[in-house]
């Protein structure tokens, strides 16, 4: 009991010390079970939501509709329908688009208000409801009639409502999505058919051959290539893997702090340690004394941080829910992560500290009872440097920098993953908006696309022709592509290589993020099967442009059209500077470049208050490490402190000797900091996109790795602030008092 | 000769288990340039206390210190600390060498933050370590670190050389060769030196001898034949 009490005390004593200790494992123990339960979360709900609500397996428009749907069901025991959607134009910039309330596949589920019970109701997705502050109950008139909105809904073909498939920045301003009843859209004659099909065998080949024998598909994506399905699973693989490295990397730079902790502890117990031997203290309870230290910051830390998790978990949740359009979530508790955000610190501490701890007790109680016994080699690295003609500072620093070397060093690590946090948020939203800024400005050179539900011969009035079909590889069916069709000397889309010469569509061109998936470098060849058709051609590729936007190859129009079997001056896409006219029922889909752009802009937004909140938490976790440390090195310097002072040394000047010169420490930790995030990025970035159809290429904009260095410099000084009156607070008696080195 | 030290009227408590403990009472002294003089007393009779003070390290309740004419009790901190810079020069009864330095830089240590400090190799030589100057603290005998701790408060030529039990860890033969020492230092740069001890023995090398019991002047006798370490008994 009595051991129980000086415990305590001793925590107290050194409340700063433990305190942030015991933070660090609230902040890991915390952010792993918010991360990783909310991710687990996420993946139930979304299938829950996907199987509850028959989520589809393909989509597709054909040039006829199909004669005998249900004879396909019956033949391939699929479940299809035949939906209607119609893009309406509520102001110059919006665009509603109005789904017919689907009985099997892509069932809505309603978030807020009623379902649908009239033809006069209509249901929105909540992120255009709320861009346009329209609220359940309210009227809204599109193409001259009046709906009352009835509700929010979601649907599994839009939980990021995207306008095309293969888009990826939703912007609620501009494009929503609405359910209304069939009849309505029946009415209206520009309404355009598509349908969606449920497989339950491995037939999807079988099935659009028997589809192609009587008709021609003209569109067919698949789940996995619909980004406003699979977009998600990117953002949920991003979450659980920061929920299983952050709070790992925090925990392993805390266990070793705790065991510096310890170790100095023991270390300045040594005397009480042998007096305890000679008391009839037995090992084990000598043992148990000193690992309930560790024990109590794992219990208590890893307690307060699940409970902090679970709360952390529920805002997280909700901002995914809000960020694409999921219904009500259930929220589940899931033990096992429970379990391990509890127990994991104590995994991580109790065995290196029972091991420090018996390291001590090997040491015989008589040496114990004296102190220890004097080092009386002198290390090797310090005998290495022979620092006669350095002025006194520098060997001053040299000597001490050679003797709290894994200090240092580990400061610098301390300093280097928290650069890595810091520099991750700057570097994921640099990432994105150079992928944008290269794409929208320097290679599309165009402001409206409409692609039509059949094929075009001949020239288009206005804009430049093109054609556009999706492909998979041959030898590998997962990994789609798109193969654009363009006339040789197109100025809608602009490519340059790498090197940055201009690249001319004579040729075939493949993208950087397909090169990188495939592999593939100038004069290769591959298989691709048109996904529409069935055809099976090979392609050498000419160039690798530099562009990262979608995984595609352009080649000239006339051989796009000579390989898939399509009439020679055909084409299927029109890119144009200005609006045209083109009568919706001709049209599949309608893209504008300016909403992309405001789209990117409205998605980047929350990326500035993550990254902000990102910083600052990379600072707060810099603080606690770089204090604690630093701290802990006053103290293990506080007989050298003091006997400087005694030799009279401004306290200042004590500084500058003894503290100062860790801050090239915490330069360097930030500068290894650097690639250390680019790599961990690119790692991160590929494993959220390895299910969407884009790379995001990791780079940075100087000035914010400048922003970077000086919030972790900043964070530095505050700790040297916070550390200052500890050392001014170190007596002169303590040289004075010195009874043995 | 003129004096150098003048302690006048100095008190000192502390608070020990909760009740005032009077280290020092009224204590009154003086000591002249260049003279050895060793404060005798028993543990608790207030020489440390007194020690401290004079070497700026504690502040006293009253009384004043003056050193070369300054009350240093009348200093804030940062003029204490230009007085121990300039003024004092310590050596401890532990030698207090910082062990991840060599003998040269454990010097260089004072030297560095001294106006004008005497050249380290020939006060490496001057204290009988010659050829040790690349060695750490360590790999010295326990005369061998007390020499460089003379060395150390030598080196930046102090007017007062206060010495806390010199030779309380040191054998008899070790002892005599350290208290020569800092005679030839007192004998070589006129530097007054105060030792504080509990060792009856050291006080035949002293100028005077100045006896402390309960934290006060017990007495305060001038030795007529002081006695060359090398030369003394024990």
């Amino acid at each position: 009991m009595p051991l129980w009490k000086k415990l305590f005390r001793t925590i107290a004593e050194k409340k700063a010390q433990y305190f942030s200790a015991w933070l660090l494992v609230v902040i890991s123990s915390a952010l792993f079970y918010a991360f990783t339960a909310a991710g687990a979360n996420l993946v139930d709900n979304l299938e829950t939501f996907y199987q509850e609500n028959n989520v589809e397996d393909a989509r597709f428009f054909v040039q006829h509709p199909l004669k005998s749907p249900q004879q396909l069901e019956d033949r391939f025991h699929v479940q299809l329908e035949k939906q209607m959607s119609l893009d309406v134009s509520m102001d110059e910039n919006t665009d509603l688009r109005l789904i017919s309330n689907s009985e099997k596949i892509n069932q809505y589920s309603v978030i807020e208000g009623e379902k649908l019970q009239t033809k006069d109701e209509i249901l929105l997705d909540q992120g255009f409801a709320k861009a346009h502050a329209l609220a359940v109950g309210e009227e809204m008139e599109l193409k001259g009639k009046t709906f009352t909105v009835a509700g929010t809904m979601a649907t599994p073909a839009y939980i990021y409502p995207l306008k095309s498939t293969s888009g990826f920045l939703k912007n609620p301003d501009a494009f929503g999505v609405a359910i209304v009843q069939e009849d309505i859209l029946k009415k209206w004659e520009n309404a355009h058919d598509y349908y969606t099909v449920r497989f339950q065998e491995d037939n999807r080949g079988a099935f659009k051959e028997a589809v192609t024998e009587q008709n021609q598909i003209l569109n067919w994506v698949d789940k996995e290539d619909n980004n406003r399905i699979t977009f998600i699973k990117g953002d949920i693989t991003g979450i659980k893997k920061m929920g299983e490295t952050l709070p790992i990397g925090i925990l392993l730079i805390t266990l070793v702090i705790i065991s510096i902790l310890l170790w100095r502890l023991m270390k300045k117990e040594y005397v009480q340690i042998g007096t305890l031997y000679a008391l009839g203290y037995k090992k084990a309870e000598i043992i148990r004394h000193y690992l309930s230290y560790a024990a109590i910051l794992a219990v208590t830390g890893s307690l307060a941080g699940t409970v902090i998790g679970w709360l952390l978990m529920h805002p997280l949740m909700a901002s995914f829910a809000h960020f694409y359009n999921l219904p009500v979530l259930d929220t589940n508790p899931y033990f096992p992560y429970l379990i391990v955000s509890f127990l994991l610190p104590m995994v991580f501490f109790l065995p290196l500290t029972y091991l420090l701890v018996r390291r001590v007790l090997k040491i015989p109680p008589v040496t114990l009872m004296k102190g220890g016994t004097l080092k009386t080699k002198v290390n090797r690295i310090e005998r290495l440097f022979k620092l006669r003609k350095l002025d006194f500072k520098k060997k001053f620093i040299t000597r001490d920098i050679l003797r709290n070397l894994p200090r240092s060093g580990f400061l610098a690590i301390g300093v280097l993953f928290a650069s890595l946090l810091l520099l991750m948020g700057f570097i994921t939203k640099d990432s994105m908006t150079y992928l944008v800024d290269e794409n929208f400005e320097n290679v599309y050179h165009y402001q409206y696309e409409y692609t039509f539900n059949q094929l075009q011969t001949g020239e288009p009035e206005h804009g430049q022709a093109a054609a556009s079909a999706p492909f998979v590889v041959q030898d590998d069916e997962d990994q789609s592509l798109t193969i654009t069709g363009l006339k040789p000397g197109n100025t809608a889309i602009q490519l340059e290589s790498m090197t940055g010469e201009e690249l001319d569509f004579d040729s075939v061109i493949m993208n950087k993020s397909l090169a990188e998936k495939l592999e593939i470098s100038p004069g290769d060849s591959l298989e691709v099967t048109n996904q529409l058709s069935g055809e099976t051609f090979s392609v050498t590729v000419d160039h690798i442009a530099n562009s990262y936007l979608g995984d595609m190859i352009y080649m000239p129009l006339k051989k796009f059209n000579q390989l898939n079997g399509y009439p020679e001056n055909s084409y299927t896409t029109v890119y144009s500077d200005q609006k045209l006219d083109i009568p919706q029922e001709k049209l599949a889909a309608k893209s504008e470049i300016s909403d992309m752009v405001s789209g990117f802009e409205k998605m980047i937004e929350p990326l500035n208050y993550f990254i902000v909140a990102i910083a600052l938490a990379a600072a707060v976790i810099a603080i606690i490490i770089m204090y604690i440390l630093i701290s802990l090195m006053i103290e293990e310097n506080s007989y050298k402190i003091s006997l400087m002072k005694v030799l009279g040394y401004h306290n200042r000047e004590i500084h500058k000797l003894v503290i100062g010169y860790n801050r090239w420490f915490v330069i360097l930790g930030f500068l290894l900091g650097i690639p250390v995030t680019f790599v961990s990025t690119s790692a991160l970035l590929n494993s959220v996109t390895a299910e969407m159809n884009i790379t995001i290429p990791v780079k940075i904009d100087w000035i914010n790795i400048l922003i970077s260095f000086f919030v972790i410099l900043g964070a530095y000084y505050v700790t040297v602030l916070l550390n200052k009156r500890q050392l001014k607070k170190i007596s002169m008696q303590e040289a004075i008092n010195r009874s043995t080195e | 000769m003129s004096k150098l030290l003048e302690v006048t009227g100095v008190n000192k408590s502390y608070q020990s288990g909760g009740s005032p403990f009077q280290a020092l009472s009224d204590v009154h002294l003086s000591i002249e340039r260049g003279e050895i003089v060793v404060i005798l007393g028993p543990s608790g009779s207030g020489k440390s206390t007194l020690l401290n003070a004079i070497g700026g390290v504690d502040q006293v309740d009253d009384g004043e210190i003056h050193v070369a004419g300054e009350d240093i009790t009348r200093f804030h901190d940062n003029n204490l600390v230009d007085y121990r810079r300039e003024k004092v020069g310590f050596v401890f009864q532990m030698y207090n060498l910082i062990p991840n330095l060599t003998v040269y830089e454990n010097i260089e240590l004072t030297s560095h933050i001294s106006k004008s400090p005497l050249d380290i190799d020939e006060l490496i030589h001057a204290v009988g370590l010659k050829g040790m100057a690349d060695r750490f603290p360590r790999e010295l005998s326990g005369g061998q670190q007390q020499r460089v701790s003379i060395a150390r408060a030598i080196v930046r030529k102090p007017e007062l050389l206060l010495c806390d039990e010199p030779t309380g860890a040191l054998d008899s033969s070790t002892s005599k060769e350290i208290l020569s020492l800092i005679h030839q230092m007192n004998q070589k740069y006129n530097t007054t030196v105060l030792i504080i001890t509990h060792d009856q023995g050291i006080t035949e090398m002293a100028d005077r001898i100045i006896t402390l019991k309960d934290g006060r002047v017990e007495s305060d006798v001038k030795n007529e034949q002081p006695v060359l370490p090398e030369r003394m008994e024990g």
